[in-house]
C-alpha cells in the first residue's frame, strides 16, 4: 500500500481508484478490517460520511488518517462540491500543506478564480477554505491536462498534498510512483 | 465468429433533473423499465425513487441481478445501499471508462465477482449509458480478475 484516498461516497471513492485501474481497491470505512489493504497500491476508502452531521465527519476523517500515516494520503473531494468538504480541509491542513483545484477537461469542468466552472454553472470553492486551517490551503486555477501536470509538479516538489475530484490525484499518485 | 452479447442492468435511484433525461433518451432507445417483470433483457432498466428505496434493497431484487453480466449503478446513495444490501466488501477496481465512471470486481455477498459500473449522479450527458454499454466487450466481463 502506498496511498490512500479518502472520500465521502462510494460513487466518489470507487471514481477516483478506477482512474488508476489495476492495483486499486474501493472499501468502505466499516470493512477495512475485512482485507489486506496491503495487497494493493492505491486504497480508496468510502468514509460513509456524505449525509453525516457536520462534527461526526471530521472526527471520523482525523481517526482514519491516523491509521494511516505511515503512507501518503489525501482526501478526494465531490466534483459538484457536496458534502461537509471545509471540515475534511480542516482536519487535513492540520497534516499538509494543501493545493484545491477542480477539474475535469473531457466535462468541459474547469477552475478559474476561485469557482468551478460548468455549463452553466458555477460554483464557490473559495467559500470552503475554512478560515483557521493550520497549514496553507491554496486554490489553483487549470483548464486541461497541461495545467494538472503543472499543479501536480508544484506539488511534488514543494510538499503540497493535492485534493480534487480525482485527476489531479491520479497523476499525483503516478508521479510519486515513477519517482520513488 | 462467436458474438458475445452482454446482459446489462442499469438501477437508477435519483430523480436529478439530468438523470430523468438520461432516463428519457434510455426510453425512447426502447429500453425497459423492468421492475416489475422477471424477463431478462440484454439491457434492462430498474428505476427506484426515493420512496421506494425498499425495493431496491428487497433480497428477491439483488438475487434477480445475479442474472446479468454487468450492473451499472447510478448516484451515490443507490450504489451505497444496494451493494451493502448484497453484503459486499470491496470493489476491486479496473481502468474507468471516462473520469468519475468506474469499472470494478465486486468481492463478497450475493453479487460477488460480478462486474459493476458506478457513475455518479451528476455525470454524463442524455445518451451516457448507451456510451457505457458500447464500451463493454466479452473481454470486461471474462477477465474480471486481471
Amino acid at each position: 500500500m502506498r496511498f490512500v484516498v479518502f472520500s465521502d461516497d462510494l460513487t466518489g471513492a470507487s471514481g477516483v481508484a478506477s482512474l488508476i485501474g489495476k492495483g486499486s481497491v474501493t472499501i468502505p470505512f466499516h470493512n477495512i478490517n475485512k482485507i489486506n489493504l496491503k495487497d494493493y497500491g492505491f486504497v480508496s476508502i468510502d468514509m460513509e460520511t456524505r449525509v453525516s452531521e457536520p462534527g461526526y465527519s471530521g472526527k471520523l476523517f482525523d481517526k482514519l488518517i491516523k491509521m494511516f500515516t505511515d503512507v501518503t494520503f489525501t482526501f478526494r473531494m465531490d466534483s459538484t462540491l457536496k458534502g461537509n468538504i471545509k471540515e475534511y480541509l480542516t482536519i487535513l491542513s492540520k497534516y499538509k500543506k494543501i493545493i484545491i483545484t477542480d477539474t475535469i477537461p473531457e466535462y468541459n469542468r474547469f477552475t478559474k478564480d476561485g469557482f468551478t466552472i460548468m455549463e452553466n454553472n458555477k460554483l464557490n470553492i473559495k467559500k470552503l477554505i475554512p478560515e483557521n486551517s493550520v497549514n496553507e490551503i491554496k486554490i489553483m486555477d487549470s483548464r486541461n491536462y497541461n495545467d494538472l501536470k503543472k499543479i501536480t509538479l508544484k506539488c511534488i516538489s514543494e510538499n503540497y498534498i493535492p485534493v480534487d475530484s480525482g485527476i489531479l490525484i491520479k497523476l499525483y499518485f503516478e508521479d510519486l510512483k515513477f519517482n520513488k | 465468429m462467436v458474438i458475445y452479447i452482454i446482459k446489462c442492468g442499469i438501477i437508477i435511484g435519483t430523480r436529478r433533473k439530468e438523470t430523468l433525461q438520461q432516463i428519457k433518451f434510455l426510453l425512447l432507445n426502447n429500453i425497459k423499465i423492468k421492475n416489475r417483470s422477471d424477463e431478462i433483457g440484454n439491457i434492462d432498466l430498474f428505476y427506484f425513487p426515493e420512496n421506494s428505496r425498499k425495493s431496491l434493497i428487497s433480497p428477491e431484487f439483488i438475487d434477480k441481478l445475479k442474472k446479468y453480466d454487468v450492473l451499472i449503478l447510478s448516484g451515490g446513495y443507490t450504489a451505497y445501499f444496494f451493494l451493502n444490501s448484497s453484503g459486499f466488501i470491496s470493489i476491486e477496481n479496473k481502468e474507468s471508462i471516462m473520469p468519475l465512471v468506474s469499472i470494478g470486481v465486486i468481492h463478497g455477498g450475493i453479487l460477488n465477482n460480478k462486474i459493476v459500473i458506478l457513475k455518479g449522479g451528476s455525470i454524463g450527458n442524455n445518451d451516457i449509458y448507451l456510451k457505457i454499454i458500447k464500451t463493454l466487450d466479452a473481454d470486461t466481463v471474462n477477465s474480471p480478475h486481471e
